[in-house]
């Protein structure tokens, strides 16, 4: 099977807003789509625990706890800035497993990424089921 | 004995099944291997490398990333030998740009940089010409690489 990210319009549009506030930020996220891109065994292996030993530059993969629960594929994915510190902000992604897709979802920044319940956290799951990434329960 | 996948569900729903046996010695199973197919994009969805090129293509937003690169390239493997991806990096230049100046497909690039034992002695000569480096940074690059 041949995996694809996809980025979606939404998420198309956080990068963009990001730009405008924090250029950083918004090109080392840039820089971590093109490497997840480039290198389809990464892409293959990305939810897979434990990986994030082997990525250089370093970022880090972890599942959504809080999404899992309620039967949605989502993982989180933790980056670096140009001094080593961590990104204020993650990436969210959906993964369908039938066909190997993983959908970049939402842009949201670190504080807040998590809170279940909030308007974030609903637009999440609006745009997992916008994709068709099936809920497994 | 039999087990089933439920696949009433929309979500689950393959787009094609193909039936088969599959024997082995005194077990006989009977097989169904379902197929997937990647529904078509949303409207606005872009894969991966098409989002790139769209970025690529915003003076603004590819500066930024070539910058990226060249901090990346400086931050991987800091205390690390020397790899082809860190030289790339250096050079601000993606698989897909570095590819286009060889006349490779960006894969090669990928799969190199991966495991550079199949490089010839040519490619590792034009991979220093399109990084501007000596090809002595390339050979111990791969020679680092391959142990």
């Amino acid at each position: 099977m041949l995996f694809e990210l996809v980025i979606t319009p939404e998420a198309q549009d956080e990068i963009d807003r990001l730009f405008e506030h924090d250029e950083d930020s918004a090109a080392e996220l840039l820089l971590l789509i093109e490497r997840l891109q480039e290198d389809q065994p990464e892409l293959e292996d990305l939810c897979v625990p434990g990986n994030r030993f082997r990525y250089d530059p370093s970022f880090e993969v972890k599942k959504f706890e809080a999404a899992l629960q309620r039967g949605k594929n989502i993982y989180t994915v933790r980056y670096n800035l140009q001094d080593g510190s961590l990104a204020p902000y993650r990436l969210l992604i959906g993964y369908h497993s039938q066909n190997g897709t993983y959908y970049a979802l939402q842009v949201a920044p670190r504080k807040g990424a998590y809170e279940v319940g909030s308007e974030g956290f609903r637009e999440l799951f609006r745009r997992y089921e916008q994709c068709g990434i099936p809920t497994y329960k | 004995m039999s087990y089933s996948v439920d696949t009433s569900s929309a979500e689950y729903r393959p787009t094609s099944s193909v039936p088969s046996v599959v024997e082995n010695g005194e077990l006989t199973f009977q097989v169904c291997t379902l197929f997937h197919t990647r529904p078509p994009l949303r409207s606005g969805e872009l894969n991966a490398s098409e989002y790139l090129a769209r970025v690529e293509a915003d003076p603004r937003k590819s500066a930024a990333l070539a910058r990226a690169r060249g901090r990346a390239g400086q931050r991987v493997s800091e205390n690390e030998a020397i790899s082809l991806t860190k030289l790339r990096l250096s050079a601000k230049l993606s698989q897909a740009q570095l590819a286009l100046k060889l006349g490779t497909q960006q894969p090669n690039i990928a799969r190199w940089e991966r495991d550079p034992k199949n490089m010839t002695v040519e490619t590792v000569f034009r991979f220093a010409e399109a990084l501007g480096v000596e090809p002595t940074a390339v050979l111990e690059a791969t020679r680092v690489q391959n142990g």
